[in-house]
């Protein structure tokens, strides 16, 4: 469920940004190879935030940078709010 | 002169590594200059500026020029051609020294390929600099047009650290653009303490940037919080063996600052405060967030610190620039202190970053008017009253966020179509790190006593 929004709002931003995928969105991609820049996850991670309430990388208390789209996705997972 | 000072060091001393992997050593820097520096050269006594491709070749020619002519600027290779144009009309430089091929735009000056400089040299007398020259840079615009700051190489260099002991082993990694005041820090720097520069390829993704960082064995790197945060979201940057980390440009969070102490267990961490006006002004080394109450007791390296009734960050340092190219003067109060336009709290020991005055955002680095984003939205009719501000973000720092309010008794069909329409206005007319990353559509803004909208 987390995993259809979050893909559904990545390519959404990639739209709006003018920004094409590179490849495949799939859980071994790597983040900066995407296709989205500093701007677009910076876009992709407000836009999550409105769509599910909550930012999780604001709620670590260890702060932990992403590596692929399987280690975003689980950050989102681990944080999940009601 | 630079070339003075690496007159101090052994010729045998590398001190760049180009972006193919080559040694730079001292004497071939030497024997350079040397060789172009003659009696007739062209650029004695003038003002040049600089657009390189290839950051190897501009670093020779920054050792062969200072010193030999009156002023220099160095231009970013990717600007656009009004700004080109801008810089070397406002700069009233008389050459445009380059390593392209061609430059296509038209302008006022002699355009001339490094290239021919070696050329023209063959069997000319070589001669001795004693130019003070004057290094032009260009702000990073906090205040609307960016500014061009006249600096010379004792305000650039006041606070580097000159040769030590731990600086001999330095590599350091050029990930900034030398054209701005953090890239020219980092070659100063490196040049300075005898240690050696690794350049990269400006085409390259990040990722092959720190790959070839580590087969260099780089380990010093100097970048902003947000590039940090994008180091360590690549697997190379595991590899990196740091000693030396500095951070600057953005307020370091205690996020950035954590992950970074976790991952290089044996880096130094400095955070610099600096503003191209001022120069670098003073860093902190004990790798957390703001800096020490103690820096407004007693002045750090010569630094003193102030915080006045608005609770701005004052400064005065020897280092402060020598002024703004035109009629802007800087912002000097009577006792000599530059109103650094930094809102700043005391929590505890420490004293915090809060944000600018302005409201202007930093996103990534980069400087934003909540004004510029306010401009663009009032464009579209159905919007009565805007109020652009930052919000906190994990990988830019800050991002541009925006509340509207829609003209009376309007209210759009779909809400989301109507956002999206308000953002592609946004995207036509502005940078993409000033689009707003989030627009809300609110019946009312808050207002401050005076009647102002409230920034913060």
């Amino acid at each position: 469920m987390l995993n259809k929004i979050i893909k559904e709002t990545f390519m959404e931003v990639l739209n709006d940004s003018n920004l094409k995928l590179n490849g495949e969105l799939n859980d071994d991609t790597v983040l900066l190879e995407s296709g989205l820049d500093s701007m677009g996850f910076a876009v992709l991670v407000t836009s999550l935030e409105e769509k599910l309430g909550y930012d999780p990388f604001l709620l670590m208390d260890e702060p932990y940078y992403p590596n692929t789209y399987s280690e975003f996705v689980g950050i989102y997972e681990k944080y999940y709010q009601e | 002169m630079l070339l003075q000072v690496l007159e101090r060091y052994p010729d045998e001393h590398c001190l760049f590594i180009d972006e193919a992997g080559k040694s730079i050593n001292v004497g071939d820097v030497k024997d350079f200059c040397s060789r172009v520096n003659t009696e007739n050269s062209i650029f004695r006594n003038k003002k040049v500026a600089l657009l390189f491709n290839k950051d190897s070749v501009l670093c020779k020619h920054l050792v062969l020029l200072d010193g030999l002519c009156e002023q220099l600027v160095i231009l970013a290779s990717n600007l656009c051609d009004k700004e080109l144009k801008r810089i070397v009309a406002e700069s009233e430089s008389d050459y445009l020294l380059t390593d392209f091929a061609e430059v296509e735009v038209e302008l006022n000056c002699t355009v001339v390929n490094c290239k021919n400089v070696e050329e023209q040299t063959e069997n000319a007398k070589e001669i001795k600099n004693s130019n003070s020259t004057t290094w032009i840079l260009s702000t990073s615009g906090t205040t609307g047009t960016p500014k061009l700051v006249a600096h010379s190489l004792s305000t650039l260099v006041a606070k580097i650290a000159n040769v030590n002991n731990k600086s001999l082993g330095h590599v350091w990694g050029m990930l900034y653009d030398i054209s701005r005041f953090a890239g020219l820090q980092v070659f100063l720097q490196s040049i300075y303490s005898q240690s050696t520069l690794k350049l990269v390829n400006r085409n390259e993704s990040l990722s092959e940037m720190i790959d070839e960082l580590v087969a260099h064995q780089v380990n010093a790197i100097s970048a902003t919080p947000t590039l940090w945060r994008k180091i360590l979201m690549l697997n190379g940057s595991k590899q990196l063996k740091l000693t030396q980390l500095t951070l600057g440009g953005e307020i370091a969070d205690e996020a950035i600052l954590k992950a970074l102490r976790r991952t290089y267990t044996s880096a130094r961490i400095t955070h610099i405060f600096a503003s191209t006006e001022a120069g670098a002004c003073f860093s902190v080394t004990d790798g957390e967030q703001g800096f020490p109450v103690s820096y407004l007791e007693t002045p750090y390296k010569g630094v003193e610190l102030k915080i006045d009734a608005n609770n701005h960050l004052l400064i005065r340092t020897p280092s402060v620039a020598n002024g703004y190219l035109g009629n802007n003067n800087l912002d000097v109060n009577e006792d000599g202190f530059i109103d650094t336009g930094d809102c700043v709290a005391i929590e505890g020991d420490r004293v915090v970053f809060l944000g600018r005055e302005s409201g202007t955002i930093n996103v990534g680095g980069n400087k934003v008017l909540p004004e510029e984003i306010e401009r663009v939205l009032v464009l579209n009719d159905k919007v009565k009253q805007v109020r652009a501000f930052g919000k906190k973000n994990p990988f830019t720092g800050q991002v541009v966020c925006a509340e509207v309010v829609l003209q009376d008794n309007w209210f759009p069909e779909e809400e989301k179509t109507f956002i999206s329409e308000l953002k592609r206005l946004c995207s036509e007319r502005l940078a993409s790190y000033k689009v707003p990353a989030l627009i809300k559509i609110v019946d009312e803004l808050p207002v401050s006593v005076s009647g102002k909208i409230k920034r913060v």
